[in-house]
């Protein structure tokens, strides 16, 4: 049974629409980044972060912090560093995967976050005056 | 999408600020996680960079403090402590004013998710979003009835809204224990006297806090993150009363170990 999670107090998430497709998104993608929230939702990339780190807080995901080598020698940015979201910024120096580079500051990559849901979610936005209900 | 560090922090700790306001530690992993994200994100960092006036003004200071010309030495202590906490994030409400009762150098409030993400980090409560700064340029040491009297303006006035008061000085404050060597055991204060007891049962009865900023604190200002940094050491060290006052290194950590052990610390 998925868990009810409420947004009540996230202004965006009012719309009915948008809330039907977060939970949309949520059913079919149980790895979640910020960005593909808010590209899918309309909501803005804080908004995003805030209903993904509500549910870090809920126990209902996963977080990771993702570490980019950007001045990969070889092709586009590559994955270098993926840890979790409480260890903070990672420490210098890391070596590239792909072209075995040493990174030595972060000035050299970029970073980005990841949300693996735990179990099933329902979003939700109720109130004591109305309720509304997104379909999953 | 990728950020660059700055932008990722900055994504990441706003989001933690509207959960903590708007959802109130929901079920409280950030809450409990707090004491490790913090530092581990350099939340100091984060909430405060010195602008350039500040650092004009502090450049100021320290040549005043040589030549002792050219300025008001009260007023470019209180400029100082205004400038410092312009570049503070999340405050919404600065004042200097006297009415009916004394005289207050600054009032800084805020009622920002992000002021009250700031007033967790001190340790202090979330009814506290008031902080009171006195600015005394002079000679002497903060003498104990100075400082009571500040004690005294957090503990009645602003008895509900106020757990912090600040002291911005160049010599400290009485009974303090100075900036000497902390490997020497004789300069470790064992006793309590004058206003660094006063702050300590001031503490003891009220649970607030009375914290001085000292010459060097103030030199310290111009470094991103200093503020947050020395407040925080400085509240704790209420309650540690270590003797010394508390040491940064180079990686803004703060250690206070005898020999033996400081060797693992510096790792």
């Amino acid at each position: 049974m998925a868990t009810k999670v409420n947004l009540h107090n996230l202004h965006c998430f009012s719309e009915h629409d948008k809330l039907v497709t977060l939970n949309r998104l949520a059913v079919t993608n149980p790895d979640l980044m910020p960005h593909q929230v808010a590209v899918a939702t309309g909501c803005d990339l804080n908004e995003a972060m805030q209903v993904l780190m509500l549910l870090y807080d809920m126990h209902l995901a996963e977080a990771y912090t993702l570490v980019y080598h950007t001045t990969h020698s070889d092709g586009p940015p590559a994955e270098v560093l993926r840890a979790e979201i409480s260890a903070g910024l990672p420490s210098f120096p890391l070596r590239c995967p792909l072209c075995q580079e040493e990174i030595n500051s972060s000035d050299e990559v970029t970073y980005g976050f990841l949300f693996v849901l735990s179990q099933g979610i329902q979003f939700v936005a109720e109130t004591e005056e109305s309720t509304t209900w997104g379909e999953q | 999408m990728n950020h660059t560090k700055d932008r990722a922090r900055e994504i990441l700790l706003e989001a933690v600020e509207q959960v903590r306001t708007k959802f109130g530690w929901s079920a409280g992993r950030i809450k409990a996680e707090l004491f490790t994200i913090l530092p581990g994100w350099e939340y100091d960092e984060y909430l405060y960079t010195p602008d350039e006036t500040l650092g004009t003004r502090i450049a100021d200071y320290k040549q005043w403090r040589e030549t002792r010309t050219g300025e008001d030495p009260g007023e470019l202590m209180e400029e100082i402590a205004c400038l410092a906490f312009r570049c503070l994030k999340g405050w919404s409400s600065m004042k200097s004013f006297q009415s009916y009762g004394p005289q207050h150098d600054l009032v800084i409030s805020g009622s920002s998710p992000a002021w009250g993400l700031f007033m967790e980090y001190l340790h202090l409560p979330p009814t506290g979003r008031t902080i009171l700064v006195e600015a005394k340029n002079q000679d002497d040491r903060v003498s104990d009835s100075q400082f009571s009297r500040l004690c005294s303006i957090v503990g009645t006035k602003y008895r509900e809204t106020a757990h912090l008061g600040v002291f911005f000085t160049r010599n400290g404050a009485s009974g303090f224990p100075t900036g000497a060597d902390p490997d020497s055991s004789e300069v470790r204060q064992r006793s309590l006297k004058d206003a660094r007891a006063t702050q300590v049962i001031f503490h003891a009865a009220t649970r607030k806090f009375v914290v001085v900023l000292e010459d060097g604190d103030l030199q310290r200002l111009t470094e991103v993150g200093a503020l947050p940094r020395i407040l925080e050491a400085k509240i704790r060290d209420v309650e540690d009363t270590a003797g010394l006052p508390p040491q940064f290194n180079e990686n803004g950590t703060e250690t206070d170990l005898p020999p033996h052990l400081s060797q693992y610390a510096q790792e």
